[in-house]
């Protein structure tokens, strides 16, 4: 009676050193899927390729030599792929924010002054000042301590960076700046980032690729234009589509104007915008009242 | 994986025990108690097993639930048995074993030791999988109420252990959950030295209690938020009312008591 299928016939290729976000309301099965990806949990059928580790069905059943191959599996596996759960604030335990952000590192087999350069490299990186190393985890602020709980994932250094919705309970500033923070991982540092969030309009300007999760199944899969070209299969899937990618389908609608290739960021959008009109009016012989009319009908 | 600690969760199944009145299965649970305790021989381990397993199959709750709350104890019941082997000089001399030597009366303390801790442990669960907490909580304030005699606040107490019996299943939930994200951060215990076991361990407890006086604290905010008080009176949705069934379900109690009392004295 407790048995429920988490995932059934999930296939989803993620491409490396790419910003992947997984969007899927709640209860479709991201969370378990994300879980998957460091081996958490396993698969009971079918399997998980991951960078070079593959790991197979896990019938609970191995012997022992296979017991111990899947363990150091993991461990190779876990090094490289960083995870970070919903309000991993809640994993801080140590005396200091220092040791913290070492005991990554150190289980993964780093010197004490490799750790000790990684856990200071991490918090440079998320902006967390020098002077809050040495104060205890528990004296900092909210978005102090979800800094230093990311920054604990980052040092151990992994390639593949997966968050578990990281922007739930940060206010409008620090969700933008966390998420240019993971944009600029994957930008310039080659990290992959997979990001699993209920809030598309928060990942549009980031992600290079989408996977939309319904019922355990990946429904779409693709990059922003994709997601453009199916808004019913994302209200199916229960994710509500942001006010810009509403506007976007309603000009395309209202000007007969094919949808653009891909999600556009404000100033993009405009210049589209400025085509359709321009457009519109060329085709009623340039008058400028045609123009005007197109504007209220954006209005409208 | 929620479903693994199952003691102190509430079973919602439809059964003449799920239906009596808390204070009578918590009395019937004292007497049971006294039981254990003069449970002394094969003959006595018998008669609480059997009766036990008659009152479990009246729950409609399967067996495997009672396993399972009984399952965290194992490792001390094991070492309850191993103890008796080891030290008990009772009886005849059945093997050697090295240096040590096996009796007949310590296997007997052994064995009898750990069906009184299981036997017992899987009836008190019955009482949680078939009491509604609040029911329970009503039930334990209400059998306190001659205590407030001595300055004691059943009400107090009450709630205490509702809440506390509330929170087992969310806490162990959440240490899972960071027991995980440990994990994903390189936490391995395997083949470590039993002192660098400890200190890993810390990653858990730490949080865990952490947590647990953040909900804590939470808790009492949203509870005074709404008019809590404590020691003010308050009324209850549910009344408990004594029936003719819940007589009957003490009444039985003194079955086993009383077969107990009795091979015990012969």
């Amino acid at each position: 009676m407790f048995s429920r299928l988490g995932l059934s016939d999930l296939t989803v290729t993620l491409k490396e050193k790419s910003f992947t976000a997984i969007i899927g309301a709640s209860g479709s099965g991201k969370s378990t899927m994300l879980q998957h990806l460091n081996g958490l949990l396993q698969p009971a059928e079918g399997s998980l390729a991951i960078l070079n580790f593959h790991l197979g069905p896990n019938t609970g059943k191995n012997g022992r030599s296979e017991r111990k191959l899947r363990a150091r599996t993991l461990a190779g596996l876990r090094k490289r792929v960083g995870l970070v759960f919903q309000f991993p604030e809640q994993q801080l335990f140590e005396a200091t924010v220092q040791d913290d952000l070492q005991f990554g590192p150190l289980n993964f087999g780093y010197s004490k002054q490799e750790a000790a350069e990684l856990a200071r490299k991490a918090a440079a990186l998320l902006g967390l000042d020098d002077s809050l190393l040495q104060r205890s985890p528990f004296e900092l602020s909210g978005g102090q301590m979800r800094k230093a709980a990311i920054a604990a994932v980052l040092a151990a250094d992994p390639d593949i960076i997966v968050l578990d919705e990281p922007t739930s309970g940060l206010d409008q500033e620090s969700r933008k700046e966390l998420l240019e923070l993971l944009h600029n991982l994957s930008r310039l540092q080659g990290k992959t980032i997979i990001i699993v969030t209920h809030r598309l309009e928060e990942v549009l300007p980031y992600a290079d690729q989408y996977v939309v999760i319904h019922h355990g199944k990946a429904v779409v899969q693709g990059n922003s234009g994709l997601l453009l070209r199916q808004p019913e299969l994302l209200a199916e899937a229960g994710i509500v589509l942001p006010p810009s990618i509403r506007l976007m389908l309603a000009l395309s609608e209202q000007f007969h104007a094919p949808l653009p290739e891909e999600y556009l960021n404000p100033e993009k959008a405009a210049a589209w915008i400025k085509g359709l009109l321009l457009n519109n009016a060329a085709m009623s012989g340039g008058d400028l009242y045609a123009y005007k009319n197109g504007v209220r009908a954006i209005h409208r | 994986m929620r479903t693994r600690m199952v003691f102190g969760r509430y079973i919602d199944r439809d059964s003449w025990i799920h239906r009596l009145d808390p204070r009578s299965k918590m009395t019937a649970m004292l007497l049971f108690m006294c039981a254990i305790f003069l449970t002394d021989s094969y003959a006595a381990v018998l008669v609480m097993l059997t009766f036990s397993l008659f009152m479990i199959k009246s729950t409609n709750i399967p067996l495997s639930y009672f396993a399972r709350a009984v399952k965290p104890l194992l490792f001390i019941i094991l070492f309850i048995v191993i103890f008796h082997l080891a030290f008990e000089r009772g009886g005849a001399r059945f093997i050697d074993v090295g240096p040590f030597a096996i009796y007949a009366g310590g296997l007997e303390k052994g064995l009898i030791s750990a069906a009184r801790m299981v036997i017992f442990v899987a009836l008190a669960a019955m009482i949680s999988f078939t009491t509604e907490p609040d029911r329970l909580t009503q039930g334990l304030g209400s059998m306190m109420k001659p205590l407030r005699a001595v300055g004691f606040h059943p009400e107090k107490a009450a709630l205490m252990v509702g809440i506390a019996l509330r929170f087992i299943p969310t806490i162990f939930e959440e240490a899972e959950r960071i027991w995980k994200a440990q994990l994903s951060r390189g936490l391995d215990l395997t083949g470590k030295p039993l002192k660098q076991r400890a200190r890993l361990i810390l990653s858990l407890m730490v949080p865990v209690m952490a947590g647990a006086f953040r909900r804590a604290i939470e808790l009492a905010d949203s509870m005074e938020a709404r008019g809590y008080r404590l020691g003010a009176p308050r009324s209850a949705i549910h009344t408990l009312s004594w029936k003719a069934r819940d007589t009957v379900f003490l009444l039985l109690f003194l079955v086993p008591l009383a077969s107990v009392v009795v091979i015990s004295i012969n």
